[in-house]
């Protein structure tokens, strides 16, 4: 059957299938090699307005006593410059390699959900826009991009510059976290048949593992930037310490983010250098296994050392060494890594080019960039130096060692894949060298200029200080780095047009990316390959051709469907075919109806804000509907015929909402932390304006939440038994009791004290609010699937499976949730 | 022909998800044992509280062996995994069998790893005084 069509007939079938749309309505494009390119390019973007603004702090800090910039303005550069660097930057550039890589990496056709790939990138650029429009009106933020309370707070900032950054940023990270959601699923589910997790490309470990830190990583700075708006805008008092709030607290809240962020950014740099060392060696990475672990384990260890940013705040002794330990211990896992890099390169044949010159230009930053980052680790020293330019240093060895060499090596390396043609070994080497110099030579001294005590942030200094000859350097490096960026963006330019066409697997790799043509074909691989090795391409060469012949699964077009296969998580084994949706235009009104929801609370018209949230709701409902599949079986390969996505367990769909809930749960966690932390250590509480919650109210909340984390059990085990009316009865009982619950938290909410008037009373409404919201969400939800019941054309068992992890979820949270509210604010200690 | 029905509910999951989360176990238990340690430092430092130093110190090592008991069984159950199935030599020749057995070393070097880490980032709570 797979051998009736030519690999050319092939080609155009599923082309015609998986093609995006030219001209305006390529905006409707939701395919992971557009999106993925998307992402790269506008990160880039704002790279280049980032780098700009480095090049305009350097030149006021050259000189002493400058008048270049006023001080402002130098707050404003400053901390765009952080923001655009770390938020709209570094994450989304990697996102987009792993958007672009990833499904060929795994040997699929696209990534697990394309339209909420493409919800992402909307959303990104919408929220960095914000960024960058209010920077041209003079209204950037200017309180650093830590935003530290109560310098960001309304008293010393009374300007929307603040709400500028809560927005923007806020914004932007729910594309980071949609985009953490998608690249999970991918990983564990949608892979080329016999891709178990031991012959996964370490790439994707790394990506997993990167993932799930932003899962648990991004939503405590959510909760913060949430929770400082509300301060701003409504006088919610979290960070007011006359009334009961903490400024510390904000510190806990964007360090618990930003110290993982970091890793969030080195990961995916280190999974680059990973799947490029051994290619240049020419033999596979040694000490996967290790290696694997050493990504686990950074993973983890990375959520322990967020204090470490804090050592001059107060933190006792004792917890302090805690974070001394463990910021020590990191080091470990790091080297494994380095160590199993060197090995390669040892044991190998290195082959030179561009990309292993970024490749040992990372080697020798990194390690400097690390060294440093023990001695921070260390408390006494970490106390010497605190806001100083060692530390600007220190960060700026970690990361631009940690990304940007990686990342340069990468764009080298995959440039033949993205354009299809080769770039100049020779303009590579000289802005390589120019970049190498550039920036040793910039932050180097900036270690020194630190140990003299010229803290970070200020605009300028003094004549006596000794700090000028340092500063000089710097400033001068800053500029021949920036000439070494604009030669490696020539190259770039002029070679993805006019350069020699790329060979087929130029680098000779073994990863299935290049078992395809370059620049891809929009359903990337004609068939799917049966893996049996770690480096398909390396064991087999003439796989990419088999692909091409159809040899392989799926290589019958399906007209009119986007199909690619989803496999078991641990052994790769194929269980459903996956039906993918085409190109769409719900995204992008999805992400429109989200910016006019932020914009809105921007400019404080909260009204017509929740106007927009509804109109999102909708149109995500909408979105949901159109994904009905059939329930017919189809013809993978030869004699195996696979249900679709819909009809098994574990599909896809499950795993991102499993996924989204990481994100919930830590975006709770984070908020009873904060409950927790103001009642313990904010002056003022306990409270002696409070009025418990009653007991008769209180359980009959929890017992709405029990019913409603059993029925949706109920209602599944009726469904599969077939026991429809028994079934919808179930769901139409979800529903009601969800609006109990809803309307029972809403009166609970009306009889708390005023928010504005102590931390405590404002943590409660938080509290109540995030619970009425799940109930009021649990309620769409079920009426959903009990609508969608009526549907002939698909079961409801993956809806139904579903639902009952948010059901469970809530229920689980709002047990929590109602406990606090009785116990919490009025007991003392 | 490939049965791709599956069961539904926790079974299922476990059976599709099971093998890769209990590598992550062991480090999601040294994440609850540095914030129970961390936790219980700030706590136990309360006015309220008013507990000797040495009571304090008492607890939180109580606390912190608790947590490295817990990540030595763990180690040892899953040395015991992998060794038995190890011995089921046959096993090996299939393709699943490989993906399983290499989740089991994993599992064996991560449950090592945070036990060594837990151990590690403990250790204060022995040589620093609380609440000082």
């Amino acid at each position: 059957m797979t051998q009736t069509l030519s690999p050319w007939a092939r080609h155009r079938a599923l082309e015609r299938d998986w093609g995006s749309p030219k001209g305006w309505r390529s905006l409707s494009a939701v395919n992971h090699t557009v999106m993925g390119k998307r992402f790269m390019l506008a990160a880039l973007a704002f790279f280049l307005v980032g780098g700009i603004l480095a090049l305009l702090m350097r030149a006021q800090l050259a000189s002493h006593d400058s008048a270049f910039l006023d001080s402002e303005l130098y707050s404003q550069i400053f901390t765009m410059h952080g923001t655009l660097m770390m938020f709209l930057f570094a994450i989304p550039m990697l996102e987009g390699f792993a958007f672009y890589l990833l499904p060929k990496m795994l040997g699929a056709r696209d990534l697990a959900y394309p339209r909420l790939g493409a919800y992402a990138w909307w959303c990104y650029l919408f929220g960095g826009s914000i960024l960058l429009i209010a920077m041209l009106l003079g209204l950037a933020p200017n309180s650093g991009w830590f935003m530290y309370t109560p310098l960001a707070g309304s008293e010393y900032r009374p300007g929307i510059n603040s709400d500028v950054w809560l927005i923007g940023i806020t914004f932007a990270e729910i594309s980071a976290v949609c985009g953490a959601v998608e690249l999970v699923a991918t990983i564990l589910k949608v892979r080329a048949p016999g891709m178990g997790l031991n012959k996964l490309p370490v790439f994707a470990w790394y990506m997993l593992v990167t993932a799930g830190m932003i899962l648990a990583g991004f939503p405590p700075l959510i909760l913060g930037s949430i929770l400082l708006e509300l301060e701003r805008s409504l006088g919610w008092p979290f960070f007011d310490v006359a009334r009961g709030g903490d400024p510390i607290l904000w510190q806990h809240l964007f360090w618990l983010f930003g110290h993982p962020e970091v890793y969030i950014i080195f990961l995916p740099a280190a999974g680059m250098v990973s799947t490029m060392v051994p290619v240049f060696a020419q033999r596979p990475l040694v000490g996967y296994v290790w290696v694997v672990n050493s990504v686990i384990a950074v993973g983890f260890l990375s959520f322990g050392l967020w204090v470490h940013h804090m050592f001059t705040v107060g933190i006792p002794q004792l917890g302090m060494a805690f974070f001394s330990a463990a910021s020590m211990l990191v080091a470990v896992p790091t080297a494994i890594q380095f160590f199993a890099w060197l090995a390669t390169l040892w044991s190998g044949t290195v082959k030179w080019g561009v990309p292993m010159l970024y490749l040992a230009g990372f080697l020798f930053v990194f390690v400097i960039g690390g060294l440093t980052g023990v001695m921070l680790a260390l408390v006494p020293f970490n106390v010497q130096v605190h806001d100083t330019h060692f530390v600007v240093a220190h960060l700026h060895y970690v990361l631009t060692g940690g990304l940007i060499f990686p990342l340069l090596a990468a764009c080298h390396y995959w440039l033949p894949h993205i354009t299809g043609r080769m770039p100049s070994g020779r303009m590579g080497s000289v802005a390589f060298w120019f970049i190498f110099i550039g920036f040793n030579l910039a932050f180097l001294p900036m270690h020194l200029t630190g140990l003299f005590g010229m803290p970070r942030r200020i605009y300028t200094y003094v004549q006596d200080m000794g700090w000028d000859a340092l500063n000089q350097a710097s400033s001068l490096g800053a500029f021949i780095q920036a000439v070494g960026f604009a030669i490696f963006l020539l190259d770039v330019m002029l070679f993805s047009r006019n350069g020699p066409l790329a060979p087929r697997n130029p680098w000779k790799a073994g990863g299935l990316e290049w078992a395809m043509a370059t620049p891809p074909p929009s359903y990337n691989i004609a068939s799917q390959p049966q893996v049996m090795d770690r480096e398909p391409l390396w064991a087999t060469p003439a796989l990419g051709a088999q692909m091409a012949a159809g040899r392989h699964w799926l290589a019958q077009p399906s007209p009119g469907h986007r199909q690619t296969l989803s496999v078991d998580v641990v052994t790769g084994t194929p269980s459903a075919v996956l039906h993918l949706p085409g190109p769409g235009w719900l995204p992008l009104y999805s992400a429109l109806t989200t910016a006019g929801f932020f914009l809105c609370v921007l400019f404080k018209l909260y009204a017509v804000s929740l106007g927009f949230a509804g109109l999102t709701l909708v149109l995500f409902l909408f979105w949901t509907w159109q994904g009905v599949v059939s329930a017919r079986r189809i013809t993978a390969r030869d004699e195996v015929r696979l249900p679709a996505h819909g009809q098994v367990a574990g599909a896809p769909g499950w795993w991102g909402m499993a996924s989204a809930l990481i994100a919930d749960g830590a975006l709770f966690a984070s908020l009873v932390f904060g409950c927790w932390y103001l009642r313990l250590f904010a002056p003022g509480w306990p409270t002696s304006g409070w009025t418990p919650v009653p007991w008769s109210m209180s359980i009959a909340l929890c017992a709405g939440f029990l019913f409603m984390g059993m029925s949706a059990g109920r209602a599944g085990l009726a469904a599969f038994h077939e026991q429809t009316g028994r079934a919808r009865g179930w769901l139409a009982a979800t529903v009601s009791v969800s609006l109990l619950l809803l309307a029972g938290i809403a009166v609970l909410a009306v009889g708390m004290p005023d928010p504005t008037s102590h931390a405590s009373a404002a943590a409660m409404r938080v509290l109540s609010v995030y619970m009425g919201l799940h109930a009021g969400l649990a309620s769409v939800m079920a009426a959903y699937v009990l609508r969608r019941s009526w549907d002939r054309r698909a079961g409801i068992a993956l809806d139904l499976s579903i639902l009952r992890l948010w059901l469970r979820y809530t229920a689980v949270s709002g047990i929590v949730g109602v406990a606090l509210l009785m116990y919490f604010p009025g007991v003392a200690l | 022909m490939i049965d791709g029905r599956g069961d539904r509910g926790w079974v299922s999951w476990w059976r599709d998800a099971g093998p890769l989360l209990r590598v992550f176990a062991a480090f999601g238990v040294w994440s609850l044992c540095f914030v129970s340690l961390y936790g219980l430092q700030a706590v136990l430092c309360l006015d309220a509280f008013a507990l000797s130093p040495a009571a304090g110190k008492a607890s939180l090592v109580i606390v912190w062996l608790a947590y490295l008991a817990l990540l030595l069984l763990m180690l040892l159950r899953s040395l015991g995994a992998l060794r038995k199935r190890q011995s089921r030599r046959y096993n090996s020749l299939l393709l699943d069998e490989a993906a399983h057995r290499f989740l089991r070393r994993l599992a064996v070097i991560m449950d090592a790893a945070a036990l060594t880490v837990a151990a590690m980032t403990g250790l204060p709570v022995v040589f620093i005084k609380t609440c000082a």
